[in-house]
């Protein structure tokens, strides 16, 4: 529980970092790692030992604050779009269409247009998309989790050098 | 096979080529732009992506802004480095100054002392990526040296 609480708030801010435009141009992909360094500090701080991190441990604060991150961040996305009826693939589809149409005719990529027309006017019509839903939700999980460990590591090393012994 | 220190270059070799696919993956709609649409929904989680605020190669943007780009770029020309030398180490004192440049071009674009400049974000961008990589191969070397550790144990 010590493990998963700082990583759950931290990870819901960085959740709602993600989906808030003004934050995401200043902070951009340090959202999450800094969430993972902001957990490892509340970690010591409900554990109440401020001795050396375990790169382990701190490798799963990062892991879980990245989850918690994307899944909070795509849930959010989700419901923006459910109110919206519109996204970033329903946007860049129409640049899109206008290259594919100077292009040679290719029938994979007919047929992945057609997919990305079909997910975008479910998308337009109802404001939501089960494949669009699940493609959102996995990549964020994958990214998210990748960069949450990589901020884990950074803190751990951050945290560390401070009981170091200077000369 | 086991992922011990005897092989360290190959983890070294693969960390760089899995950075080198990372990076290939934000400049490839360039070349194939009909993959612009699924490798968005990879790069949109790590990057604003403001068209203005991305380089443009053939009418083309990247998927990611240059300064992500100059972080990415950064980490990965470190990563070539990490494999041709036998060890990178550097106090983490150092991740501070480097964050600075990258800090105050945020700051002073945002207070509108001056206007987004690409390169500026990218150059940034590239010192805090590449002097943050030492640290993150560090920390990966670290939880190397355990997983062996334990597996001697056992």
């Amino acid at each position: 529980m010590n493990k998963f609480l700082p990583a759950l708030v931290c990870g819901f801010a960085a959740g709602v970092l993600n989906i808030v435009p003004f934050a995401k141009n200043f902070m951009c992909c340090l959202i999450v790692p800094a969430a993972s360094v902001f957990a490892l500090i509340l970690y010591q701080r409900s554990t109440k030992d401020f001795g050396f991190l375990k790169t382990g441990t701190s490798v799963l604060i990062g892991l879980f604050t990245g989850m918690f991150a994307a899944l909070f961040g795509s849930t959010l996305e989700i419901i923006i779009i459910l109110i919206t009826k519109t996204s970033d693939l329903t946007t860049s589809l129409e640049e899109m269409n206008k290259f594919v149409k100077d292009l040679p005719a290719n029938p994979i990529w007919d047929e992945v247009m057609n997919l990305m027309y079909k997910i975008s006017d479910e998308i337009t019509l109802h404001g939501f998309s089960l494949l669009y839903t699940i493609s959102i939700f996995f990549s964020s999980l994958i990214v998210d989790s990748i960069f949450g460990m990589i901020g884990g590591i950074i803190g751990m090393q951050i945290l560390n050098n401070r009981l170091k012994p200077k000369n | 096979m086991k992922l011990t220190f005897n092989n360290k270059t190959l983890v070294k070799l693969v960390f760089t080529f899995l950075i080198l696919i990372w990076c290939i993956g934000f400049v490839i709609p360039v070349f194939i732009p009909q993959l612009s649409i699924a490798l968005n929904l990879v790069y949109k989680n790590v990057c604003h992506q403001n068209i203005s605020r991305t380089f443009h190669i053939n009418n083309f943007h990247l998927l990611v802004c240059s300064r992500c780009a100059g972080i990415y770029l950064g980490a990965l020309i470190l990563s070539i480095v990490n494999c041709l030398l036998p060890k990178i180490e550097l106090s983490i004192k150092y991740l501070f100054p480097a964050s600075l440049p990258m800090l105050i071009d945020i700051l002073f674009y945002s207070l509108k002392f001056y206007n987004y400049n690409k390169s500026i974000a990218f150059t940034t961008g590239f010192i805090f990526g590449s002097v943050g990589f030492i640290y993150i191969w560090n920390g990966f070397e670290n939880l190397l040296a355990i997983i062996n550790k334990r597996e001697k144990v056992e």
